[in-house]
């Protein structure tokens, strides 16, 4: 569709992690390298416990690779950094703190006049489709609607890379089937300032839903198997032959 | 180095343990311990009796616990009822039960086995309802699916208990045992040496060892004893308690992945097979009972009208004893003046209590704003592998040890006047309700999740936005949950904080605990339930009335619910 070179945005090189666990060394990533484009949307799909959430920690700078190095924007990744915000499997939402109030805590690091906060709180309250809920706390509504708490807060701080680890895995198939449109728009479209997302996921078909390119990666320690680009137009109609010919494809990669 | 536990070997340490629990204590009794010569084998001795002491009330607190937990498992209602009635029951200070203890348990043993029962009973009403408040907070946490399960498969009650009830309770008691035991060392020496009117009771014991050694101003002996009874805290503690705990966590229902098994140490490997010897013995007698008795339905309908006949004569001896008990107490031709007296007292009592009460409410203040900042450096940073455990081992360790210290130290900066008895008097309060905020905050505290912990990483929250938006609400809903039972050990320490025996001098302040000590020196057993009772009106209406109201307005500060 572009015809530009394309810029990465970010990229991995050769990453590796290994955790001591009671004197025992255990690699859990091995020597994983690929790249973002602006404009891209990257699933890592893999099976369970192989160290995906491992290694999105690891691009956002919560953790620190045991080797290799992500650089972002050409800079290298030290630590957690404005330009990435995190959306987490299971919410991370403060209880007793109301919707507007755990999205303003996105904002917390960035030195905005309180007046720009308030905008940007009810700006993305807004755009994730809370409106009228400012005021509730995360027990009063429901887990679709908390997930959109969180991504109004990862989406308040403006980043310019989306990192999103299984943030439809906590809900039922109807609720997410609902939110993956949301987060096309969020990734793909000019309304908000991000310019390209991650999606961890294990669920084939959304990722084969959601993403531009799929990497797909091997049980312990996690390997790249292969990278899958999904060239399916956009909307994306799960009903053809041409989408389930890609799920097979990464189920049999796995498998 | 691992024991392998088989069934010959299990029968073995039955008969050696019952051998050690029956002649063990039948030779101590024998043995005349000296009340205050400070050799080593008769500090040996005098803790062998202490602990024993501390044992068997604890092992009655700990049956009564299980008792209570099963009964209220049979009828949902019945919790929120006993949780106010424990509230009251455990704030009652240690004095308010002495009358109790000693006109009725002396008169049913005299004697020497009488004064030990006192005593017991005493450690007992220190201990108990800890114990019982623990059995109950595990009891509640079962969930409910589970409880319906039982109704749905018509589970019987042996397995429900065996398989649910005590499984979910197990830490929650582990818990709940450090502290009641905590508690009884810290009222050791009020329950070993303690007197009402002529009678000065002084049981051989470590407690009273302190506190003649203090009385008497007698530094050397003082100090050894303190030593011998914290290496016996740290030693328990050590042998018994921390490994329990570990174990006890299997138990626990966690979120978190990648669980590691904690593997039984030898001691608490011993205990449980010795309890499974015991249940199983049990069973079989039982077992054997009831078949004798199904087998012959006459047999069986005969002795259960028996057993229902002895309940009520039971019932009506107790009712009758008690009654003739208090008669024999009440002054015989009441007059006016004694009710006057009476009326005086009660004044009195009410204005000791007012006294008490901001005494109590000062020091929890005081202590909150010690915890929250020490507990927030013990449950979230890198020093709590070091803090944690210190605490544990200074919870088990009697403060009430050390007050002659405090004492020293306070009265050497400002002297002896009004202030600084007062003073001394709200930090030795304080000692009685540390633990309960703080090892509820740490608790609090340490349940923020890990995916929040992340986000603020990720997000880069500042660290005041770290504390004020996370970690004071949380310390707060911690708070929820210990500011009960900090009252509780508040007023209990009262009857030691403000009354205090120093050398030869008594330090006293006004207030409730002063006051059931005058009277309870006095013999004056009316004025002492005249105090018990201004008390536990008090505590109660207190309780309902204000506390629990604020109280849950910070409830909602919890993560997981
Ligand atoms: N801090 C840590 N210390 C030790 N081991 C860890 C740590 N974090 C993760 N692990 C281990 O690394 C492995 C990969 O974990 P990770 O959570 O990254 O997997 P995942 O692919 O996201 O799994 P899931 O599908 O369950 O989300 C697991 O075996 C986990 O137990
Ligand atoms: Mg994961």
């Amino acid at each position: 569709m572009e015809s530009k070179k394309p810029i990465p945005i970010l990229e991995v090189r050769n990453v590796e992690k290994v955790f001591i666990v009671e004197n025992k060394e255990f690699q859990v990533i091995q020597n994983i390298s690929f790249s973002v484009n602006e404009g891209e949307f990257v699933g890592i799909i893999g099976p369970s416990g192989c160290g995906k959430s491992t290694l999105l920690r690891i691009i956002d700078g919560m953790i620190r690779p045991s080797g290799g190095k992500v650089l972002f924007k050409g800079k290298e990744v030290l630590q957690p950094s404005d330009g990435m915000s995190f959306v987490f499997q299971t919410f991370a939402l403060v209880p007793w703190l109301t919707v507007e109030q755990n999205v303003e805590l996105g904002l917390d690091s960035l030195n905005i006049p309180e007046k720009e906060k308030k905008e940007r709180v009810s700006k993305y309250i807004k755009f994730v489709g809370l409106d009228g809920f400012e005021k509730f706390f995360p027990r009063e509504i429901s887990g679709g609607m908390k997930q959109r708490v969180g991504l109004a807060r990862a989406l308040a701080r403006e980043p310019s890379l989306l990192l999103m680890d299984e943030p439809l895995s906590s809900l039922d198939e109807l609720t997410a089937r609902g939110l993956r449109d949301l987060l096309i728009r969020l990734v793909k479209s000019t309304e908000t300032p991000v310019e390209a997302g991650i999606i961890v996921s294990h669920n084939v078909e959304e990722v084969v839903y959601l993403v531009d390119k799929a990497i797909v990666l091997s049980g312990r320690p996690a390997k790249v198997i292969e990278e899958v680009k999904i060239d399916l137009p956009r909307p994306r109609n799960t009903k053809t032959r041409s989408f389930f010919k890609y799920v097979d494809r990464i189920i049999s990669l796995i498998s | 180095m691992l024991i392998v536990l088989t069934r010959k070997k299990l029968y073995f340490f039955t008969l050696l343990a019952t051998i050690l629990l029956t002649w063990v204590p039948a030779r101590l009794v024998t043995i005349r311990a000296n009340l205050l010569e400070a050799s080593l084998g008769n500090l040996a001795i005098l803790s062998l009796f202490s602990l024993g002491r501390m044992t068997t009330a604890y092992l009655l607190g700990l049956i009564s616990a299980i008792l209570l937990e099963i009964w209220v498992s049979r009828s949902e209602h019945l919790v929120k009822y006993i949780f106010p009635v424990l509230d009251v029951l455990q704030s009652v200070p240690i004095l308010g039960f002495l009358p109790a203890g000693l006109l009725v348990i002396r008169q049913l043993a005299p004697g020497r086995l009488g004064t030990e029962l006192v005593s017991i009973f005493l450690i007992f009403t220190s201990q108990a309802w800890a114990l019982m408040y623990s059995a109950l907070e595990g009891f509640t946490t079962i969930p409910s699916d589970l409880l319906e399960l039982k109704k749905a498969f018509n589970q019987r009650e042996s397995s429900f208990i065996i398989k649910i009830l005590l499984p979910y309770t197990f830490p929650f008691l582990v818990s709940g045992s450090i502290l009641a035991f905590g508690g009884g060392w810290y009222f050791l020496m009020a329950a070993e040496s303690f007197s009402l009117g002529n009678e000065q009771v002084n049981l051989p014991g470590l407690g009273t060892f302190l506190f003649y050694s203090a009385y008497t101003g007698n530094l050397k002996e003082y100090l050894l004893g303190l030593l011998v009874l914290l290496l016996i805290v740290v030693f328990i503690h050590e042998i018994f308690w921390s490994p329990l705990s570990e174990f006890s966590k299997n138990f626990r229902y966690e979120f978190t992945s990648g669980e590691v098994t904690h593997k039984p140490a030898l001691t608490i490997k011993l205990i449980f097979s010795f309890t499974k010897v015991i249940l199983r013995t049990l069973e079989k007698v039982y077992f054997f009972f009831n078949s004798v008795l199904t087998s012959r339905q006459r047999v069986r309908n005969t002795f259960d009208t028996f057993v229902k006949f002895t309940k009520i004569v039971l019932i009506f001896l107790i009712v009758i004893y008690l009654a003739f008990s208090l008669y024999s107490i009440q002054p015989t031709n009441f007059s006016f003046t004694q009710l006057q007296a009476s009326l005086l007292i009660i004044v009195e009592a009410s204005i000791c209590m007012i006294y008490s009460f901001f005494r109590v409410f000062t020091a929890y203040i005081v202590t909150l704003f010690l915890v929250i900042p020490l507990g927030i450096i013990a449950a979230r940073t890198v020093l709590r592998k070091l803090l944690l455990p210190i605490f544990d081992i200074m919870q088990s360790t009697p403060a009430i040890a050390f007050f002659p210290f405090l004492i020293v130290f306070i009265s050497s900066i400002m002297g002896i006047n009004q202030f600084s008895i007062n003073l001394i008097s709200l930090v030795l309060t304080m000692t009685g309700m540390i633990w309960y905020l703080l090892f509820n905050v740490v608790i609090s505290l340490s349940n923020i999740p890990e995916d929040i912990e992340e986000m603020l990483k990720s997000f880069k929250a500042k660290t005041s936005t770290k504390i004020l938006r996370i970690y004071l609400p949380a310390a707060a809903g911690g708070i929820f949950y210990g500011t009960i039972q900090a009252f509780g050990g508040g007023y209990n320490a009262l009857v030691v904080s403000e009354y205090i025996t120093f050398g030869s001098q008594v330090l006293t302040v006004r207030g409730i605990g002063s006051f059931l000590n005058k009277y309870s020196n006095a013999g004056n057993v009316v004025a002492l339930t005249v105090g018990l009772f201004v008390f536990i009106v008090f505590v109660a209406t207190f309780d309902r009335l204000v506390w629990v109201p604020i109280l849950n307005r910070i409830k909602r500060f919890r993560f997981g619910d």
